[in-house]
């Protein structure tokens, strides 16, 4: 079921009412129908796919058990078997035909043609989120930061829970699973709070990236026929697509939870307004790049280790993080575009700036420096987008290519461009932008309390018309979202 | 939580209040004026007479039925008299597969909520997961109505697209428009039905009904059937008509199903269109072989 469908209109507000009024009574009853709505919830979209998540919870809750074990030796036996089990059933159905390709190629290039088999099933959705979920629990668990769940249930709810399950935030146990075992009461600032994250994400899924998309994708379908002009302004406007799309659902996701009385980790803090790369990974996909630091960077050795083992690992954790998104090596550069990035950060031991305070801090507006730095990390950001757009690697390569020898070539024609004709759509597009920019600016020092800084009621319910009237013109196209295939 | 619960059930049906609110305003107001009209003589028809003749006047729409045709010409001939209609008429008008265009067909209907005597009847055939869909087109075309100017119900001519015939393409047309399972397809009852209303009312508004045949492609109309032929020279017996299906040969003067015309055919069918309105201004007298004159 999707965020943006109809059928969560009626599901949403239908498990609402049955959780506060009918199950009420019981923290259990109130889990059992979380579960229940969760795998309801999930099995809208593939019944067969839905017994691989039961699976995958019933066997993760019970390996716990067998990890806690006080004898190390046996607890790093159980960890080492369900990592390799998490992480398999994951390579399986999202890797396997990707090294099978690459196998492919490999042999193909030594002579030796050898036919692979190659696995005819979709890709389940969300089997990233769940199966980091569970292996969080897991290491928690054997790190003696989180003891083992009793009820099954609970663990579920953990596991499942519908508003996270097919897209993140990716959880941590420590963080969600006392929500789960603790009594909840409904909190009226909380559910309108919530209220108000899902009617702007809702705004800018359906309304800002969805509409985007569309001119995004006609011309990314025939780039080679493009001038500079429409294709810097298509990844530009991509930027903003992925952005709307990923963000558009985190909020409805956070939004769906606190009307249940629950608090998920944030997963965007208004990323394009970061000042550095470093920055820009505190406050993008926040849940995925704390989960990398914690079970992997740190691990490794983080920074304690000198510089060199340093940016190993900062490179290790940039590669994982893009091969996380998909068996793709534009993910993969993707990712090493990224870490490139953050070398200078690094090397200068800037990286840790920036981290308490946002851009404008005391100030309506940003400096020239800030707004310099801004554009300068979204600028690279941008460019880093192209790889993950596109099909393959040398579609990216020609893309760029192809932008600057048009303008080396054509520098006239290039900047004689703006204010000509739209035949493509893309300025008539960059207008949705505007207000995703406007916004996110003005909410920007809480990105869990949208409008609460909207100084009258009447204004906000004029703004919460406007927005609902866009919402439903522009509902019902049932686009996906793009972090659904992660 | 009763607070939260009342405060979102206001805040849901005064949107709702609001919207039908404004809905219905439109509603009423285009329902009386549909069209942008200032024309005595209009074309009415499908996609082919959409795309054969540049002009204002040509009110026909892609996949439209001789159903919404009538009620066109109803509405129109309300906001000024007409004095004469083109109307697009070919082998495949009489055809069943016309009805798939006048049942539940998402992307058909909602165009005609405004004409259409029986509104709910529209109504009724979506299914309730849908209605946004025939809600939201009817906000669309208001839009377009107000902001751009256009008419409420979908009508104007359009540029044809570059292209030339595709022989596979041409052949799945002629399985679409005259075959069911290898089967020859059988007659449309509405469309049929439909086509009487349209004739019988021109006679009694006094309105100069001339059908055109529009151009098809002669490997098209060589695979027409027999019974489509036959048929279409006893329905159209009596009507004044513009045959131009054999106007045209060349391939790049049809898209790629072979029944469209291409850009590069668009000035030479309103030449002829506009030099058989110039013969027959005065009289209207059609000459028996229509397509040997106007080719001249």
């Amino acid at each position: 079921m999707l965020f943006n469908s109809f059928e969560f209109l009626i599901f949403l507000p239908i498990v609402f009412l049955l959780y506060w009024f009918v199950f009420n009574k019981s923290l259990k009853n109130q889990n059992i129908l979380i579960l229940v709505a969760s795998y309801f919830f999930y099995g809208w979209w593939s019944i067969p796919f839905l017994y691989l998540l039961i699976g995958i919870t019933i066997i993760d809750y019970y390996l716990a058990f067998e990890i806690e074990n006080p004898v190390i030796k046996t607890s790093k036996f159980w960890l080492a078997l369900s990592v390799i089990l998490n992480l398999g059933i994951l390579g399986i159905f999202k890797y396997y035909n990707f090294f099978i390709d690459q196998f492919q190629v490999g042999f193909n290039q030594l002579g030796i043609h050898a036919s692979l088999p190659i696995l005819k099933i979709g890709l389940p959705i969300g089997i990233s989120f769940y199966i980091f979920h569970g292996l969080s629990y897991l290491i928690d668990v054997y790190r003696k930061q989180q003891t083992t769940v009793k009820s099954l249930i609970d663990y579920g709810v953990f596991v499942s829970f519908f508003p996270l399950l097919v897209a993140g935030p990716i959880e941590r146990a420590n963080h969600l699973l006392p929500q789960v075992q603790k009594n909840r009461t409904f909190n009226y600032a909380q559910a309108v709070a919530g209220s108000r994250l899902i009617l702007w994400g809702l705004f800018k899924k359906v309304v800002v990236a969805d509409t985007i998309s569309k001119v995004v994708d006609s011309i990314y379908s025939n780039y080679q026929t493009h001038d500079a002009y429409t294709l810097i302004l298509c990844a530009v406007l991509f930027s903003f697509q992925i952005y709307g799309d990923f963000s558009g659902y985190s909020d409805i996701a956070l939004g769906t939870a606190k009307l249940f009385g629950f608090e998920l980790l944030s997963n965007f803090k208004f990323p394009y307004f970061s000042r550095n790369i470093a920055e820009f990974w505190r406050r993008w996909h926040v849940s995925l790049s704390s989960w990398f630091r914690d079970y992997l960077y740190i691990p490794l050795g983080g920074s304690k280790l000198g510089k060199y083992i340093s940016i190993r690992n900062t490179f290790i954790i940039f590669l994982v993080s893009g091969f996380w998104h998909g068996a793709n090596w534009t993910f993969i550069v993707w990712g090493l575009i990224h870490a490139l990035g953050f070398l200078p950060s690094l090397l200068l031991n800037r990286n840790r700036k920036f981290t308490t305070n946002v851009v404008a801090q005391n100030t309506i507006l940003p400096s020239i420096l800030e707004l310099f730095q801004m554009i300068q990390t979204f600028v690279f950001v941008t460019i880093a987008w192209i790889y993950f757009r596109a099909k393959d690697i040398e579609t990216a390569n020609q893309y760029i290519k192809k932008i600057i020898l048009s303008i080396i070539e054509q520098p006239n024609q290039f900047l004689g461009k703006p204010g000509i004709t739209d035949p493509n759509g893309v300025i008539n597009a960059l207008w949705y932008v505007v207000p995703v920019i406007v916004f996110d600016w003005i909410f920007r020092k809480n990105e869990r309390e949208l409008f609460a800084n909207i100084p009258t009621q009447t204004l906000r319910w004029i703004l919460y018309f406007i927005i609902g009237l866009f919402i439903a013109f522009y509902f019902g196209t049932k686009s996906s979202f793009i972090y659904f295939q992660f | 939580m009763r607070k939260f619960v009342v405060k979102m059930i206001i805040f849901i049906f005064s949107f709702l209040f609001i919207v039908t609110i404004s809905f219905s305003a439109i509603y009423h107001h285009f329902s009386k004026h549909p069209f942008r009209q200032t024309y005595r003589t209009i074309f009415l028809g499908d996609s082919r007479i959409q795309y054969l003749f540049k002009s204002n006047s040509n009110f026909a729409y892609n996949s439209e039925s001789f159903k919404f045709n009538y009620y066109k010409l109803l509405s129109l001939n309300k906001i000024k008299k007409t004095d004469t209609v083109f109307l697009g008429c070919s082998h495949h008008s009489f055809s069943h597969y016309f009805e798939g265009y006048l049942n539940n067909q998402e992307e058909v209907l909602p165009r005609y909520l405004v004409i259409d005597p029986d509104p709910m009847n529209v109504f009724r055939q979506y299914h309730f997961l849908n209605l946004h869909f025939l809600i939201k087109k009817q906000f669309e075309l208001a839009w377009n109505a107000v902001v751009k100017r256009y008419n409420f119900v979908p009508a104007g001519y359009a540029i044809p697209a570059r292209k030339k015939v595709n022989l596979n393409q041409l052949k799945k047309r002629i399985q679409q428009q005259f075959y069911d399972h290898q089967k020859v397809i059988k007659f449309s009852v509405q469309q049929i039905a439909y086509f009487d209303s349209i004739v019988k009312y021109c006679n009694e508004q006094k309105i100069h009904l001339t059908l055109i045949n529009s151009p098809v492609f002669p490997a098209y109309k060589a695979l027409i059937p027999s019974q489509y032929l036959n048929y279409y020279s006893l329905k159209t017996r009596g009507i004044p008509m513009l045959n131009l299906s054999d106007s045209l040969s060349k391939p790049e003067e049809f898209m790629t199903d072979g029944d469209h015309i291409s850009r590069a055919a668009l000035d030479k069918t309103t030449h002829m269109i506009q030099r058989f309105r110039s013969l027959n201004s005065k009289e209207f007298n059609v000459p028996q072989n229509v397509s040997t004159i106007i080719k001249k």
